[in-house]
């Protein structure tokens, strides 16, 4: 398994991202992978003292990457799961994801109460941590499950489900283009801890990890980058 | 290290995702059988329009992949009011579909009958029923028989693309089942050989029906 040295010898960082998953990681115009995730994991390249190479993965190959040891690390907006916490390793929190329920906003849904019960769908991106928290919140709902959160905004329009089940980050950049179109409800419906990934027994790079998580929190260095990618301030309930 | 424990208690769920993977092919087949026969009259009508827009179907439908036409019912119709479930939008979309297929594979078979058959009959004094029941559907549908077991197969496999709208049959419930133990190979592995299983099932099934209606066929004569 990857150590500091191990990573300084080879003089590369091998970091799995997702793919388009802006603001958090996306490839920009000049072909390069940008976003929140993208500069963190440059920054800790940067103290490591080499360079990164990344590799574009889907949801789950978060989890897969690290396991069949094509990358020394996960940083795609990634949650701790006590199952995912079985097969790899992870660092500390770096920021916190609260799960919301986003309605359209003619649809006269008020409450998340409003949501459970059977005549409602609530959509849930396949293999997210949304699967488990979503029926646990309200066990009644209809779920439908889709491949991606663009499919379950697409179903939002169509009708086909009732509530999207993502997090601020993704819906406030929606709200912004099509102002009055949707309605976030108020409340959480569990929280996903966000961190980075790294292989099973990597206890020596996590140490480093969390070192510089630190380090990047007290320079200010996280606000500033959410900013610069989200648009707007990081707000208290994000921070660990 | 390969562990297929980690599937067992996933069980039902396999046997429920299978229930569905089945309930939509054989739906959309049946759907799919009963309107290429309502359809196969149009397309060899001697009428032009009603040729022409049968022709016009059957291209359309063939020439788009199902993927299409499943996000086309699931996702623009609820836009113009036509609001379907993920099983319902999958069962449609493989009807359209298959239809299609099956108008031509119907045609192919009738158009196999050499023209000799229609003359015999002719002298014979047949009246039309007795020359469509006894002569040219039992032959066309000879002719045609493997080609529709083979639509039937092509059913079962394009249900599987119901996963993106999701349906929660085999495949769908395999990314779900993989995406929750991180063991993609068992997972996949194993519903690979459950679609071997039930294709083989139904080559199975299919053969010896079709020796069944085939003998009844050629040993009632005229």
């Amino acid at each position: 398994m990857p150590t500091v040295e191990s990573i300084q010898d080879a003089g590369v960082l091998r970091v799995a991202t997702l793919t388009g998953d802006a603001p958090w990681v996306s490839v920009g115009a000049d072909g390069d992978q940008e976003g929140f995730d993208v500069d963190l994991a440059h920054a800790l390249a940067e103290k490591l003292g080499v360079e990164v190479e990344f590799t574009t993965v889907d949801g789950p190959g978060r989890v897969a990457s690290l396991q069949s040891k094509k990358v020394d690390l996960t940083i795609g907006e990634f949650s701790t799961t006590p199952e995912r916490d079985e097969v790899i390793d992870f660092s500390n929190d770096y920021i916190l994801n609260p799960g919301q329920y986003m309605v359209v906003a003619d649809s006269g849904i008020q409450t998340s109460e409003d949501l459970n019960d059977e005549s409602m769908v609530a959509c849930i991106q396949q293999g997210g941590t949304s699967t488990d928290l979503v029926p646990a919140d309200i066990p009644n709902v209809g779920t439908l499950f889709l491949p991606s959160t663009d499919d379950c905004l697409e179903a939002l329009k169509s009708g086909q489900a009732h509530a999207m089940t993502q997090n601020p980050f993704y819906y406030l950049p929606l709200m912004d283009k099509d102002p009055g179109a949707f309605k976030i409800l108020d409340g959480t419906f569990g929280t996903n801890h966000i961190a980075v990934g790294l292989q099973e027994g990597s206890t020596e790079l996590a140490a480093f990890v969390n070192d510089f998580l630190v380090e990047y929190q007290k320079a200010g260095k996280i606000d500033a980058t959410f900013e610069k990618w989200f648009g707007f301030e990081m707000p208290t309930e994000a921070r660990p | 290290m390969l562990d297929f424990s980690i599937l067992i208690p996933y069980f039902r769920d396999f046997v429920q995702a299978l229930g569905l993977t089945l309930a939509l092919s054989l739906s959309g087949f049946a759907i799919s059988s009963v309107l290429a026969a309502l359809l196969l009259p149009a397309r060899m009508s001697s009428v032009a329009i009603l040729r022409r827009l049968t022709w016009l179907y059957v291209e359309v439908l063939r020439n788009i992949p199902v993927l299409l036409v499943l996000y086309v019912v699931f996702f623009a119709l609820p836009q113009i009011g036509i609001k379907t479930e993920s099983w319902v939008a999958a069962i449609v979309a493989l009807s359209f579909n298959s239809t299609a297929y099956l108008v031509e594979i119907y045609r192919g078979g009738l158009n196999s009958i050499p023209q000799g058959r229609y003359e015999a009959a002719a002298a014979l004094n047949l009246n039309s029923f007795t020359l469509w029941t006894r002569i040219l559907l039992p032959e066309a549908l000879r002719t045609a028989y493997p080609a529709i077991g083979n639509q039937l197969v092509a059913c079962v496999l394009g249900s599987s693309l119901a996963v993106l709208i999701g349906a929660g049959e085999l495949t769908g419930l395999a990314y779900m089942v993989g995406a929750s133990t991180f063991r993609y190979f068992e997972t996949f592995l194993t519903v690979a050989i459950v679609y071997i299983v039930i294709v083989q099932v139904i080559n199975f099934c299919w053969g010896k029906l079709g020796a069944q209606i085939i003998a009844r066929n050629t040993s009632r004569r005229l």
